[in-house]
């Protein structure tokens, strides 16, 4: 961990994204619907034999775009900063940049 | 990320409640649906439960599946399930719901169920104005049975039943059911919508959650029709169909609202109560032992 | 209650107005369009649901789901009408869907005539819809029968959770007898296992789909056990002077109406004649049968139609006793002279081998 991150001084996203690798069927509809264009097609075969959908780690905004262009209905889970964390990231941010 | 960090966020989309936590009707993987990567189906399966859920009525709701891939809608959907023959689920949905009017009736069909064996059903049921939802998922083809033509299919475009492609001459002009339900004077609320792009979605969600809430209201009769990819029997990749359903579908079946006659329709009324069962014979006009004979 | 008189299609929607029948959805069709007709106008007084469907195959497929929904239902039609409900006939005995069904015959194959013939005795009683199922038939002679057999048939229907068909033929349907309706009205309460759009019944499923080939294996076996104990419970057959006849009569339907009046004057001839009516035509009453055949030289099928009961009756038999045939079809009714002659011809042939 960074310097930044442990201190919490660094912007995180907004959004955060989970994928339930087993019932991901790697259509790639998500992928293609992510505005930021923050998930990718994972090399890992799941226990299927499908390339999964996967999260780049960062960038994802929380618009809920993929989940509504994923044809599962359980395989993507959007998150998003809570009220409070929110506030926080603002603190954080205009610390930083003082 | 650390876990500290990840408990900063909280769920805003999830697997709506609406399904079934595992769906133990099927036989094997249990934890996902059957349909094909990239198939409209689940999207749609995924609408019709997020309205379900917003508007509170999953106690009430009876599901009417098909036949066609959506045969196992029934596996998915923790609501009242019926799964009825080809193209008859709006005569069932007629019954179920003029049986228990406070039900909230969903008829959920292909376009081989509703425009071709179904027609004459799905037509005398929006000319009653059935106070129904129906979600008419339309994909241009017969997908379950491996891809035959259907009513729907676009000029040019191959089948199994029309290798060299259909042909105006031989197989007539894509139905479009949405544009000649309109022309009924029952129907409330009648949208085309697709799964084409971003916005053709959200406003496909919007579209499903609105067909289904005016059932609530009571309005009468309501119908989407979803153009809708299959990947697998239009031999693309999801994300080609999804484009071709933008790109090509569009042109013969135009987006939009076809008919919304929501603003004028009153809610229907309820029907008065039952007679008693002591009255019946009197209505029958059978007369008990200790009366005179009636002339 | 008091002897009114009344049509037997009258009859039939009163009794199952009385019986609880809450959901009628028909479609016209001579000779049973009086059901249809009264439906409309007695159904939705008594609270329940008349509709008049755009066809035969949407009316039975809207039986399909008022009986899913839990409320006791019923249809009329005859032949050409049956025809097309049998996809949907079949699916609700798959689904295990109780509802009630009248068939009230006429002249066949195809468009056929509109006078009273018994051709649809296979279509109902084998069954003409796909699979492995059975419909229990009921067969009235009598505008009374029409009333008590109704009843009897939504008993049967729910106590199954099978389609139950009322097999009649015109001139049941259209005669106006004295009949004596039940004391009182009956209101069955919603099954357990009804789709009715409640937080109870949100887990109910109807469905005739069984994917795997042992689920299905297991689902049809259940339903032959379903079948066998109606076959041994719910057999029902008129005798009548059957106990000292050397030749049986076997008729249904308006056919056992004539063949009274010819057992009358050939016991006035002094020829012991009785008749035995099956009432149920599923389960067909084979012990009625054998029991008659260890003492009954003949049986004597009298029949409007090719020859439909007659093959029940020689299995029902089983080669035990000779069977004789007489029959007329396109409406044509066998007078009962006519059966008479036939009868007495037989008789004298008996007494010939006698000598």
């Amino acid at each position: 961990m960074t310097v930044a991150e442990e201190t919490g001084t660094v912007k995180r996203d907004r959004g955060l994204l989970r994928v339930d690798v087993n019932e991901c069927k790697g259509c790639e509809l998500c992928i293609e619907a992510c505005p930021p264009k923050a998930i990718h097609l994972s090399e890992q075969l799941n226990h299927y034999g499908y390339r999964t959908a996967a999260y780049n780690g960062a960038g994802c905004t929380g618009c809920g775009i993929c989940f509504m262009a994923c044809p599962e209905p359980g395989a993507i889970t959007v998150l998003r900063l809570r009220r409070a964390a929110v506030m926080q990231n603002k603190e954080a941010v205009a610390c930083a940049s003082n | 990320m650390s876990n500290a960090m990840e408990s900063d966020y909280e769920v805003v989309h999830a697997k709506p409640k609406v399904f079934y936590e595992t769906y133990e009707r099927k036989e094997e993987l249990q934890h996902q649906t059957h349909y094909c990567p990239g198939c409209g189906h689940g999207i749609v399966h995924k609408m019709l439960a997020t309205a379900i859920d917003q508007l509170g009525i999953q106690n009430h709701t009876v599901l009417i599946s098909p036949v066609g891939c959506s045969v196992f809608a029934y596996n998915y959907f923790d609501v009242g399930n019926i799964q009825a023959a080809h193209g008859r689920a709006p005569a069932v949905a007629t019954a179920a719901k003029r049986s228990h009017p406070h039900s909230i009736v969903i008829s959920y069909q292909g376009d081989g169920d509703l425009s071709a064996i179904g027609s004459a059903e799905i037509l005398h049921a929006a000319n009653r104005g059935e106070n129904i939802t129906v979600i008419f998922v339309n994909n241009a083809i017969y997908s379950m049975t491996g891809g035959q033509v259907a009513p729907t299919t676009l000029i040019g475009q191959k089948s199994t039943t029309t290798p060299l492609g259909r042909s105006v001459a031989n197989e007539g002009y894509p139905l479009r059911m949405s544009e000649l339900l309109a022309t009924l004077d029952a129907p409330v609320y009648i949208e085309r919508v697709g799964l084409g792009d971003n916005k053709q979605i959200a406003q496909a969600a919007r579209a499903v959650r609105r067909a289904v809430e005016n059932q609530v209201r009571g309005l009468g009769f309501s119908m989407i029709e979803v153009l809708s990819p299959c990947p697998t029997i239009w031999k693309m990749s999801a994300v080609d169909a999804q484009h071709w359903v933008r790109d090509v579908m569009e042109k013969t079946y135009p987006l939009g609202v076809v008919c919304d006659r929501t603003k004028d329709r009153q809610p229907r009324v309820p029907a008065d109560p039952a007679p008693s069962l002591e009255e019946i014979p009197a209505i029958l006009g059978i007369i008990p032992d200790d009366q005179p004979d009636v002339q | 209650m008091r002897k009114q008189l009344m049509k037997g299609n009258e009859a039939i929607v009163k009794s199952a107005i009385l019986s609880g029948c809450r959901g009628f959805y028909g479609y016209p069709i001579t000779p049973a369009s009086e059901i249809t007709e009264a439906a409309a106008l007695y159904m939705p007084q008594a609270g329940g649901v008349f509709l008049q469907a755009e066809s035969e195959v949407a009316a039975i497929n809207m039986l399909y789901g008022a009986s899913s929904a839990g409320v006791r239902c019923m249809t009329a039609s005859s032949g050409p009408g049956i025809s097309l409900m049998q996809e949907g006939i079949s699916y609700m005995a798959g689904a295990e869907l109780p509802c009630v069904i009248a068939d009230i015959t006429r002249g066949g194959p195809g468009l056929g005539n509109i006078a009273s013939e018994q051709g649809d005795y296979h279509q109902v009683v084998k069954g003409g819809g796909n699979g492995n199922y059975r419909t229990i038939v009921l067969a009235p002679h009598s505008v009374q029968e029409m009333a008590d057999l109704t009843a009897l048939a939504f008993e049967l229907a729910d106590r199954y959770r099978n389609p139950v068909v009322i097999l009649a033929d015109g001139f049941v349907g259209q005669m106006m007898e004295p009949v004596e309706f039940a004391e009182k009205a009956t209101l069955p309460r919603l099954p357990e296992w009804a789709v009715a759009g409640t937080a109870e019944s949100r887990a109910n499923m109807i469905t005739s789909l069984h994917m795997g080939t042992d689920d299905l294996e297991a689902h049809n076996n259940a339903l032959e056990a379903k079948y066998r104990r109606a076959e041994q419970r719910e057999t029902r057959a008129e005798h009548w002077y059957t106990e000292d006849a050397d030749i049986v009569l076997v008729g249904y339907g308006i056919i056992g109406r004539i063949l009274k009046a010819v057992v009358a004057d050939a016991r006035e001839m002094g020829i012991k004649v009785g008749l035995l009516r099956p009432i149920t035509l599923y389960p067909f009453p084979i012990a009625d049968f054998r029991r008659l055949a260890e003492r009954a030289h003949r049986f004597v099928v009298v029949e409007m139609s090719n020859g439909q009961l007659v093959e029940d009756v020689r299995l029902a038999l089983n080669g035990s006793r000779p069977v004789e045939f007489l029959n007329r079809m396109g409406g044509n009714v066998p007078s009962h002279e006519e059966v008479l002659k036939f009868v007495l011809a037989l008789a004298e042939k008996e007494q010939m081998a006698h000598v």
